[in-house]
């Protein structure tokens, strides 16, 4: 009798899970029941967070859901890189993409493109003159992949990454313009530095500014192109102009160009120098502009301005070989039908003129388009300035790594950058980032 | 005698300067946290341990009602109960049978479940992800409640089954010639004077699920249905984080799995230590 007793009970439980699991999948089923008609879409990009640009992309999404009510959208976008990262490599392993998705860099874009998870956008932006049209020609041909016909990406931000100076303490310094070339600069840093301020924000914890700076410095003195020859392994980390551009950071530091604890300082804390007055310059992209420019956040923001990173008087024809962001949106090969359809006019829908203009005057962030029509009046100057010398670029390059197809190349050539404020010399981090590439041969 | 005395005073003052030292060093991130969520973001990084100029009460709201946490603090409380309940039922029987009974193969089982906790969470994630998707099962609680649950069982059968080899047996004897059922036993004998041992397992099961941010990554994103640690990511923006409120949401996430472990404290250490020496 009561062996029974337990017997129902355990079936009783038993039947309670299954109807719990039947419960919880039954959207899924239901979904799956109504997938011939009803279309789910997708996406894994940066776009999270609380800052500006990311409720403009929100609305965009609202916009398209409204148009269309039996699409569901998932977004799965994550501002946190290793959680992005996480969710990208299990999406590769298990072959489920998400229909529009971002991956970085473009050397090791080939391997998608053979395993079929890359679309290749071309015959879209064929079709579509008016919204095609509308990119900047570099910003669309930086996806087109050595190897490869066609593009692969739609470019959803770019914008120089300039050198944010603030002008009050270079007068103080007496300094009244700023250094156009690299001796010029040197000099500013010398007298920054005698007036007790800081010259430049660095935040080296934060690996990126670091590498940065050396990005700037690369394009100056080799050219934007020779970031592809290093790539293809036609240049080596290791030949004199490389290890010169490597040299020139180890000058700075030893200039005392950044805070002497610049090594163990995020760029949170760089940053803060800046907004607060206690450093001049600061190396940073146009996603600081709105900070820049919100008295709250920056209280010297009357006197923060932009310009290029100074040239090299020896390379005058990299003057305008500049270090700007592009950031892709890339989509799954494995679509087709409606998905297809939709998710193309999602991507056009978040890429297109009507969101460029919204994002440049309520964000001052930039997708690169040359029919902005931009309402002046709501732009900052800062904004303004950054698009206007921006826009005298001549040859573009985002990070150096980014034409590398060894994927540890971000983290290799980051951290050896590093370690030249940690007392290695320029020969020292280029022979470890080549032995690194020398090894995975 | 003198000496001794003296050596021993020494070894007490060297004994609470470390104390000293090392509640300092454990104590400074919860102090940091603490003050950050009332302090705004220039304010933090300009300052770290300085109080606030005015008290940014506003990042509690902020993180409670715009980033949703009301709402992902309870499923956490769901997804992790339902977590620790799952445990604790299957643990106990589980040790039950592996402390009580003699059969071939008794310590291979018991093995065989220990060495699951030196699986790895990342060697299998792609596996498991590969199966959810198969099954469809992303977005199903019940899939990840029992992802938590399989990763937990190992530790708490171990736990459970160490607790219960030290538990007398004269009680149970007198329960089975008061003809009492194996099962009877397990319920009314067993599990009484096992509490220690599952306060134990509970809490540490309970924390390991409120905490875990991989699997619901991965495959929870119906934001109706996401834990509390997936809400923390909220804050985070590609090139920058809302830092006060990110703070706030770090306090409140952090609130309820301090209380219930310094109300369950004395039991958790008296879970953990049994076993440790045969009566």
């Amino acid at each position: 009798m009561k062996i029974k007793k337990v017997m129902a009970l355990t079936l009783a439980g038993v039947l309670s899970l299954s109807m719990l699991t039947a419960c919880g999948s039954k959207t899924d089923s239901a979904g799956k029941e109504l997938s011939d008609e009803k279309v789910t879409i997708r996406l894994l990009t940066r776009m999270a967070g609380t800052s500006t640009q990311v409720g403009i992309y929100n609305d965009i999404i609202n916009e398209f859901k409204s148009k269309h009510p039996e699409v569901t959208i998932i977004d799965d976008s994550q501002g946190d890189e290793s959680a992005f990262n996480n969710i990208l490599t299990t999406d590769i392993a298990s072959g489920t993409m998400a229909n529009i998705f971002r991956i970085q860099g473009v050397a090791n874009l080939s391997d998608y493109i053979d395993n079929g998870l890359l679309l290749n956008l071309q015959p879209y932006l064929d079709a579509d003159k008016e919204w095609s049209g509308g990119f900047t020609e570099g910003s669309l041909s930086y996806y087109q992949v050595p190897g490869h016909e066609g593009t692969y990406a739609i470019p959803m931000e770019s914008g120089l990454i300039g050198v944010y100076y603030n002008e009050m303490l270079f007068k103080k310094a007496g300094i009244e313009k700023f250094p156009e070339t690299w001796e010029q600069l040197l000099d500013a840093i010398a007298k920054l530095k005698e007036n007790g301020i800081i010259p430049i924000a660095m935040g080296a914890q934060s690996t990126y500014m670091a590498g940065h700076l050396h990005d700037q410095i690369f394009y100056k003195w080799m050219g934007t192109e020779a970031a592809k020859l290093l790539g293809n392994r036609e240049m080596k980390w290791t030949d004199e102009g490389v290890v010169q551009t490597l040299q020139f950071e180890k000058d700075l530091i030893d200039a005392g160009a950044f805070d002497p604890s610049a090594a163990g300082i995020t760029d949170n804390i760089a940053l803060t120098q800046f907004q607060q007055g206690e450093a001049a310059m600061v190396i940073t992209g146009p996603w600081n502009i709105s900070t820049f420019t919100d008295k709250s956040a920056t209280p010297v923001s009357d006197n923060v301005k932009v310009a290029k990173f100074p040239y090299f008087e020896e390379k005058p024809e990299f003057k305008n070989q500049d270090m700007q962001i592009l950031s892709p949106y890339m989509v799954s090969g494995k679509l087709e039908g409606k998905e297809l359809d939709l998710t193309i006019e999602l991507l056009k829908m978040l890429t297109g003129k009507e969101a460029a203009k919204r994002f440049a005057e309520e964000a001052a962030f930039l997708i690169p388009r040359t029919d902005l029509d931009l309402d002046k009046s709501k732009c900052t100057d800062l904004f303004m300035q950054n698009v206007e010398i921006g826009g005298t670029s001549e040859g573009i390059g985002v990070d150096v790594f980014d034409f590398d197809p060894l994927t540890s190349m971000q983290d290799r050539t980051r951290n050896s950058i590093v370690s030249l404020f940690t007392g290695a010399s320029a020969q020292d981090a280029a022979a470890v980032i080549q032995a690194e590439i020398d090894h995975a041969k | 005698m003198k000496k001794t005395e003296s050596k021993s005073r020494l070894g007490k003052v060297i004994m609470y300067f470390y104390l000293l030292v090392m509640t300092v060093v454990f104590a400074m991130p919860m102090v940091f946290t603490l003050l950050s969520s009332v302090k705004t973001k220039l304010e933090i990084f300009s300052d770290p341990f300085a109080l606030p100029k005015v008290p940014q009460f506003v990042n509690y709201i902020v993180a409670w009602k715009e980033a949703n946490m009301s709402r992902y603090f309870i499923n956490s409380i769901v997804q992790a109960g339902a977590t620790v309940i799952i445990l604790a039922i299957m643990a106990s029987m589980a040790a039950y049978v592996l402390s009580r009974f003699d059969f071939k193969g008794n310590k291979f089982l018991l093995l065989f479940f220990t060495v699951g906790m030196m699986v790895p969470m990342h060697t299998v994630l792609v596996p498991v992800a590969y199966i959810i998707g198969a099954l469809n099962l992303k977005n199903n609680i019940l899939a990840l409640i029992l992802i938590y649950v399989s990763f937990s069982l190992p530790f708490s059968i171990l736990v459970m089954t160490n607790f219960m080899k030290g538990v007398n047996r004269s009680l149970e004897e007198a329960a089975v010639i008061d003809g009492a059922t194996y099962f009877q036993v397990y319920r009314l004998v067993i599990l009484p004077l096992c509490i220690p041992a599952l306060s134990t397992i509970s809490i540490f099961n309970f924390l390991s699920a409120w905490n875990n941010i991989l699997f619901p990554l991965l495959f929870i994103n119906d934001k109706k249905l996401k834990p509390i640690s997936l809400g923390l990511l909220n804050f985070n923006g590609e090139r920058g984080s809302d830092y006060g409120p990110l703070m706030a949401a770090i306090v409140i996430t952090v609130a309820l799995p301090l209380i219930l472990y310094l109300l369950f404290q004395e039991k958790v250490e008296g879970g953990l230590a049994a076993g440790a020496v045969k009566e």
